[in-house]
């Protein structure tokens, strides 16, 4: 690898990166409705299976574009959506559900960590510095 | 067919598409054709000719292994080598995936600055 090419692939992923963060939170966002969309009683298969696809992507890309914990933390909730959604006749109950989603939200609290540029991760207002 | 030039890469995740395109067509010098999904591959196959046919396992219709086979089964792709690229490494699924006739596994996540590193090396398995 020449340096040209090299010096040309990192500006390169650094754009492609940073569209990356822009859009992931909305994502995650994405995620966690959809799994506060989940019914209390029964599983809504479609919408457990369309959690676990994007987990899946998400790892994938995550991990691509060096978002280490992201991937890995998304890595463990694909592999707990996959464990759901084998088991033949299991009732999503309200605090497997709760689960859920606190699982979902935590993906967005590996956005705060030091690997993601602060341009891109989203503000908490909810508790200002005194 | 010495030399690998042409890289038909089936991955249906648009992000992972652009960064494994520009490592492969940056850092690899390859001539890169994405298709997003088993189903595109079957009808761009044959016109793209690859050298080389990257499959992703976990897609929506046709998967990676059901791409692999319905490739096997056309002349022109018959013989092309394949290599999975996959977030599943255990080693039961690595052996399933070479008994389908694959050379190697790139696991997945990768490294985009590696990833043509690693296609040139899987590639050199093709005769193995």
């Amino acid at each position: 690898m020449s340096d040209k090419q090299y010096d040309e692939m990192r500006i390169q992923l650094a754009q492609i990166r940073h569209d990356y963060l822009k859009h992931l939170p909305e994502e995650l966002a994405t995620l966690q409705a959809m799994g506060e969309s989940l019914g209390d009683s029964e599983y809504d298969l479609d919408c457990l299976k369309a959690i676990y696809q994007r987990l899946h992507k998400l790892s994938g890309s995550g991990g691509s574009f060096g978002l280490k914990t992201l991937s890995a933390e998304a890595s463990k909730l694909e592999q707990k959506v996959k464990d759901l959604l084998s088991q033949s006749s299991v009732q999503l109950d309200a605090s497997l559900k709760q689960q859920l989603i606190l699982d979902l939200a935590a993906l967005m609290n590996t956005l705060t960590q030091a690997e993601v540029p602060t341009s891109v991760v989203p503000v908490d207002n909810r508790h200002p510095p005194r | 067919m010495s030399k690998l030039q042409r890289i038909l890469y089936v991955e249906d995740e648009v992000d992972i598409q652009t960064i494994a395109k520009l490592a492969l067509e940056v850092l690899g010098g390859f001539t890169v054709k994405i298709c997003s999904s088993g189903e595109e591959a079957l009808r761009e196959a044959d016109a793209f000719s690859p050298d080389l046919l990257l499959l992703d396992v976990m897609m929506p219709g046709i998967d990676g292994p059901s791409t692999l086979m319905a490739l096997r089964a056309r002349p022109a792709t018959v013989a092309v080598p394949v290599v999975f690229m996959t977030a599943k490494m255990q080693p039961e699924e690595v052996a399933y995936y070479k008994s389908l006739g694959a050379i190697d596994v790139i696991p997945k996540p990768f490294d985009p600055m590696t990833l043509a590193s690693q296609v040139k090396r899987s590639w050199s398995l093709r005769n193995e």
